[in-house]
């Protein structure tokens, strides 16, 4: 029997048919931008058929709500996160969340479509958030998350050499946050870069190579994205608090 | 037995990135589940710590 309890709860999701992506720390371990992680989140087809599947699973890993809000729709669709902890034994004290909606980012439907299907052994296959909608999911207001981005777009660049499809190396200069990497790319792809200006000024840094004023576009931008994230859960957080007074 | 070095060096670091990102995701993915054996071995604890930083995150009520 694995001791890995994140491939436990997968095994268990696969076996109730649940329509799910993985996401967090454990796609981050996936993309090579992490090692370890105790996280354990999931996005989810947001209909009553695969949350009923989800409730089967959770109750198959004896995994009990631990905080607002309910395991409702309603909630899950206005991008409220569910949280529970496991009590079975193999898997005691496993964390679990779940949301349906990821801020910033496409409808589930269109980032499954984009998913990545790891075949893990005959029975298991897991479904992993595609890198570029992982990318998009790490703009919250965390540090941790900013760490987790770069890492996993400065290793795109690097595995794959500074070479790609044309609409792969668009992407890179549209999400890197490392002013070296991104310096060093418009040098490989001085056309690519110029057309990427139009999108994000910044860009004219990097092909200038002004590594100061690319580190400060850089900081700015990324400050902007949190602060977007924190105006983003004002309101849900304001909820949580309601709910959590009224339990 | 193999010696533990005194001190590490950057490219110790740089190698073991490198190392880490030249696996397939499956090779990862078993790699981790031998860090998780030995994390649990150690009596490591499932559940995470609380994230003061994260968006869910209140703080507790007052008593």
């Amino acid at each position: 029997m694995t001791r890995n309890p994140i491939l436990t709860v997968l095994s268990t999701l696969n076996q109730r048919r649940v329509k799910y992506l993985l996401i967090g720390g454990q796609a981050c371990i996936i993309y090579g931008a992490a090692e370890f992680s105790r996280d354990s989140d999931f996005v989810l087809l947001g209909n009553a058929e695969n949350l009923h599947r989800l409730e089967d699973g959770l109750n198959d890993l004896e995994a009990k709500l631990i905080y607002v809000p309910p395991l409702e729709l309603k909630y899950l669709k206005k991008g409220h996160a569910c949280h529970f902890r496991c009590h079975r034994e193999d898997v005691e004290g496993l964390r679990i969340d779940v949301m349906s909606k990821l801020r910033g980012c496409d409808t589930f439907s269109e980032m499954w479509e984009r998913r990545y299907k790891l075949i893990f052994d005959e029975r298991n296959t897991i479904n992993i958030i595609g890198l570029k909608d992982l990318v998009q999911s790490k703009k919250t207001q965390r540090d941790k998350d900013w760490l987790m981005l770069k890492r996993l777009v400065n290793n795109d660049i690097l595995l794959r050499n500074y070479d790609a499809a044309k609409e792969d190396i668009r992407w890179w200069f549209q999400e890197c946050m490392d002013a070296d990497v991104l310096i060093e790319l418009s040098k490989k792809h001085p056309d690519i870069a110029r057309e990427s200006i139009a999108n994000r000024p910044l860009l004219n840094s990097a092909v200038r190579s002004d590594i100061k004023k690319l580190h400060r576009g850089l900081l700015k931008e990324e400050e902007l994205e949190r602060d977007e994230d924190r105006k983003y859960w004002a309101p849900l957080r304001k909820e949580l608090e309601t709910l959590r007074r009224n339990l | 037995m193999k010696k533990v070095p005194e001190k590490r060096e950057i490219s110790d670091f740089i190698d073991e990135e490198s190392e880490w990102l030249s696996l397939t995701p499956k090779e990862r993915l078993l790699e981790t589940t031998k860090l998780w054996e030995l994390y649990i071995s150690l009596g490591g604890i499932l559940d995470p710590e609380p994230d003061p930083d994260s968006p869910f995150y209140l703080k507790p009520a007052p008593r």
